[in-house]
């Protein structure tokens, strides 16, 4: 392997640095950052005028590429944040985002994941901040959801087939297509009613449980109650099936005769829209 | 004109157009006659939903050729072996006819701006770019195939010209070429070169692909935007190369603004008056 080239080095460390600063070209080519790498007076020591461009605006054609691709990737992930906060602001969000953020990874479906943490530490808040970020939230679900390892599900008849006494120790494993969120707002109609282009209001603070998940390569929402959301949480986390009922019967909301008798259909639904990967049965047998 | 023979023997595919998502639909329900498809191959290296599963179907029917956008064999950062071998297996999955990347270097310093950005084209520069290239071909096992950017900007360290800097590269490396004419056209128009003349330095033997595009002509100076039909200047250059080279695997790039299946299949199909009767290959 050859030595680092350190002429290369410095030229693409000054010009990353100088292309993606967020005031623009010139505050970019005029920061210590960049004078840092590379001191220089005149941008025209490291860039050559064009024949009808000079050397600054050259470059501006790279700063200008920069954000327009990495916000319009965004908009594309986050296509409700961007309604709630209308185009400019969320142009002016996503910006700072890019640039706290920057992309570390080949992959342009990553550029998204720190969107939620940076809503959260926003200061001053911007406009509807809670409700966005539980729209970011699902948003990002969704996402990740669509680019997530195929795992093949296991079938109604299948999951019939396990005899009732069995049911205790049992445990499934949720296909990896899958996100359970538990959300201070209830976004999941305003985000439908946006996708629609129907007006819902932003409503106030409610809690809410939503399952994402993709089936038949689609992604799609399903809205849950609590205890739904408590029992597929307890499975996702390795617990058994009675375990993930007695969580959801400790909610002082629930019955649980009446739970009992829900969580068979329950079950029907989410084993025909292929939730679940694996059956384990006897897991604390099998696992000692 | 003896017309000259890519080193490989690499097929020439015919007249292909990159696979889109919006064309999805259109493909799986007409299946359509077009020669070869080139994808991204970013796009699914790292997915297991819908565009993958699609794909998949795509290469039983048609010969795939897969062109990155991040290897960025400029950059003075490590070679990224995780991408490397996500790379690697998803040619292996396709069975792909080649596959490549861009003569740019697209991230340093861990930071990515997804954007191919110029080498500056001095022996430095040149030197690590072959040593990376080897690396690359040996883990990949198959030649890489180079493409030629559109640059906007020229530096003062450069000491030769880009086609220079390419024809040393392909020799030395040993590396396959992706001749883009509607690039040789974009920095032309910005360097303000004469593109013909860029041309004859190309080694054409090592040529196995032809990209065309469309750009947008600012007045000022151009950018390849990949959003609209082939301008005759272009179609020129691509005339130039196929009296030279003879058929070489030629593929339409539309990317912003795409229209229909039809109509990028049909703007792709206006090479045929260019290209030699296969008698003559």
């Amino acid at each position: 392997m050859n030595t680092k080239p350190k002429d290369l080095e410095r030229l693409e460390r000054w010009m990353l640095q100088v292309v993606s600063h967020p005031e623009g070209i010139e505050a970019g080519v005029d920061s210590p950052e960049a004078d840092k790498i590379w001191p220089t007076d005149s941008v025209q020591e490291i860039v050559e005028d064009g024949p009808e461009l000079d050397a600054t605006d050259r470059l501006r054609v790279y700063a200008d590429m920069y954000f327009w691709r990495l916000i319009d990737v965004l908009a594309g992930d986050f296509p409700c944040c961007q309604f709630i906060l209308g185009q400019d602001e969320f142009y002016q969000v996503a910006k700072s985002y890019i640039h706290q953020y920057p992309s570390t990874s080949p992959n342009l479906a990553s550029l998204g994941q720190h969107f939620v943490k940076f809503l959260r530490s926003m200061d001053p808040p911007t406009k509807h901040q809670e409700f966005l970020i539980d729209v970011a939230r699902v948003e990002r679900a969704s996402e990740v959801c669509f680019d997530e390892t195929h795992s093949e599900s296991i079938s109604a008849a299948e999951f019939q087939s396990i005899a009732p006494d069995a049911w205790g120790d049992l445990s499934l494993d949720l296909i990896a297509a899958h996100r359970l969120l538990a959300l201070d707002h209830e976004v999941d109609e305003y985000i439908q009613a946006q996708f629609e282009d129907r007006h819902h209001d932003i409503s106030p603070p409610k809690k809410s449980w939503l399952l994402v998940y993709r089936n038949d390569h689609m992604i799609w929402r399903a809205p849950l109650s609590e205890a739904q959301y408590l029992i597929l949480k307890t499975l996702n986390s390795g617990g058994t099936l009675l375990e993930a009922i007695e969580k959801a019967a400790d909610l002082p909301q629930v019955d649980f005769e009446v739970l009992v008798q829900r969580v068979g259909p329950w079950f029907q639904v989410w084993t025909g829209i292929g939730l679940f990967s694996k059956i384990c049965r006897n897991k604390h047998t099998s696992d000692e | 004109m003896t017309h000259i023979p890519n080193k490989w023997g690499l097929p020439d595919l015919g007249l292909g157009i990159g696979l889109r998502t919006t064309h999805f639909p259109h493909i799986l329900d007409t299946w359509p006659e077009i020669d070869w498809f080139e994808i991204i191959s970013e796009n699914f290296m790292e997915t297991g939903g819908r565009p993958r599963y699609v794909l998949d179907q795509i290469a039983e029917r048609y010969p795939i050729v897969m062109h990155g956008v991040s290897l960025s064999i400029g950059s003075t950062d490590p070679l990224n072996w995780d991408y490397l071998k996500k790379l690697k297996a998803l040619a292996d999955d396709l069975q792909v006819k080649w596959m490549g990347d861009h003569l740019c270097w697209t991230g340093v310093a861990g930071k990515n701006g997804h954007d191919l950005y110029p080498v500056p084209t001095n022996e430095e520069s040149l030197k690590w770019v072959i040593s990376r290239i080897k690396e690359v071909q040996d883990f990949l096992e198959r030649p890489l195939v180079i493409e030629n950017p559109s640059t906007y900007v020229s530096f003062t360290s450069n000491t030769i010209s880009e086609e220079e800097f390419i024809a040393g590269m392909a020799e030395e490396s040993d590396c396959a070429l992706l001749l883009d004419v509607n690039n040789v056209y974009v920095s032309a128009r910005n360097h303000g070169f004469e593109p013909e003349d860029y041309l004859s330095k190309i080694p054409l033997d090592r040529v196995v692909q032809i990209h065309l595009a469309g750009h947008t002509d600012k007045g000022t100076h151009c950018i390849d935007t990949h959003d609209g039909i082939v301008i005759d200047e272009v179609w020129q250059l691509y005339k130039w190369v196929m009296d030279r080279a003879g058929n070489r695997a030629t593929l339409l790039e539309w990317d912003d603004e795409i229209p229909s299946f039809d109509e990028v299949h049909q703007e792709v199909l206006r090479a045929r008056r260019f290209r030699k009767d296969p008698a003559h290959k």
